[in-house]
């Protein structure tokens, strides 16, 4: 495998999967995994499976809910969609992850000092 | 991801009902993963993979479904005492932090749980368990129904013609609400208890177990009759020490003098509450109308209290 490719951070896939659902609207799992894919640009290296440990632990934290329905190739699939609660943790999680990727890339962009 | 408080409790509730249910829903994921393989699969074929070396590279990108198997558990279950104990005291040191919410929730409990013993103690009391009377399936309470109402009070003519005109009763008592109390005057200091005035029937209607003596005759109880009385157990013991050769003793009762004839079983409660029967020596050739009785009967073995009875 590419070597460049990073593997997920801890934490980081809830905060994406709650993102796309919130842009995109109810996905089934591989969709999800799909569009974490191509908005990754293959920078990502992702254990697709994955996706669905962190939309059950969503699911039992209220943020999202889970639906029985048909996929676009006419199979069952199991649809995820935010609910309010997850709207308002997006909020709060975004926010958290501006200021922190803020203070990380002020610490790294130190110059030695002389 | 940083968890607010209610959400730890969402989790909590969650693990709570995967201990129910199991894993239930470990077959839907299985369709679920099965699914997304398949699709990974067709994906890679469709961009020129050789069927065989696609279901390979899917399960590659998908990763290791026994381990996704067993997080998705260690999710829906207390994986141990451990983490029990650890989201218990969580939950305990939120209830802590928020007092106002805690005290709602002890309060809300409290008063379910106190509004359902009140309840249950009385309906236990009222419908479940039998009265403390023996035989009180058999035991009926006479109540006069007439176009202007239900009326249980009954009166001295009344309850001649219940005694001597029906047949369907066994044995059958009259008997006063035990009024404003008796002065009993024995020994050392004078007393005001409350005392019943009941026809013979009485006892017998009621089962009261004699425990020293008799209960009065039929005889006794008669216009002009001797002045006898039956006391309660209770008295018995408060008033009189036990003394196991009281039956005979005359005592005074708001200024006459009555002979005890007996005492009754520790068991016997009356409605309403009494120390002392007296006879009612009620004349049976009265017209008093004053409805100042209550009446009571044992039905006959035959019939039992448990359709309402006509007279």
């Amino acid at each position: 495998m590419d070597t460049k490719r990073s593997e997920v951070l801890q934490g980081t896939l809830d905060l994406m999967i709650l993102k796309t659902l919130q842009a995109l609207g109810p996905l089934h799992g591989f969709g999800i995994a799909r569009r974490i894919e191509q908005v990754s640009r293959d920078v990502l290296q992702l254990n697709e499976g994955t996706v669905y440990t962190s939309l059950l632990r969503l699911q039992q934290r209220g943020w999202i809910a889970a639906e029985w329905g048909t996929s676009e190739n006419n199979r069952k699939a199991k649809f995820y969609s935010i609910t309010k609660r997850g709207q308002k943790q997006l909020a709060v999680e975004a926010e958290n992850w501006e200021r922190i990727s803020d203070v990380i890339g002020r610490v790294l962009r130190l110059e030695p000092e002389r | 991801m940083s968890l607010p408080g209610e959400s730890r409790l969402r989790a909590f509730m969650a693990k709570a009902r995967g201990l129910l249910h199991g894993h239930r829903h470990d077959g839907e994921f299985d369709e679920e993963m099965q699914e997304h393989l398949q699709r990974l699969a067709e994906r890679f074929v469709a961009q020129g993979m050789p069927r065989g070396e696609a279901a390979a590279a899917a399960q590659r990108q998908f990763g290791n479904t026994t381990l996704l198997k067993e997080g998705r558990r260690e999710l829906q279950t207390f994986l141990s005492l451990e983490a029990l104990w650890h989201d218990v005291r969580y939950a305990l040191r939120m209830l802590r932090k928020n007092p106002g919410f805690a005290s709602v929730a002890v309060l809300t409990l409290a008063l379910g749980i106190g509004a359902n013993t009140a309840i249950f103690s009385i309906v236990n009391a009222v419908l479940l368990q039998p009265l403390s009377y023996p035989q009180s399936d058999r035991l009926v309470a006479l109540m006069r129904s007439s176009p202007a109402g239900n009326q249980w009070s009954t009166s001295v003519p009344k309850f001649m013609v219940y005694r001597e005109q029906t047949k369907v009763f066994e044995s059958i008592a009259a008997y006063d609400f035990a009024g404003p109390g008796i002065n009993l005057a024995s020994g050392d200091r004078p007393e005001q208890v409350k005392g019943i005035h009941a026809s013979a029937g009485y006892f017998e209607v009621f089962g009261a177990p004699i425990a020293l003596g008799r209960a009065y005759t039929a005889e006794e109880d008669r216009p002009g009759g001797p002045r006898v009385a039956v006391i309660s157990n209770g008295l018995w013991r408060r008033r009189f020490g036990g003394d196991p050769t009281i039956v005979g003793r005359t005592v005074e009762l708001s200024g006459d003098p009555y002979q005890i004839i007996g005492v009754l079983g520790p068991e016997f409660k009356s409605v309403p509450p009494a120390d002392i029967w007296l006879p009612l020596q009620a004349d049976p050739d009265s017209t008093d109308q004053g409805h100042y009785l209550r009446a009571a009967a044992q039905c006959d073995r035959k019939r039992r209290s448990g359709r309402r009875r006509r007279q």
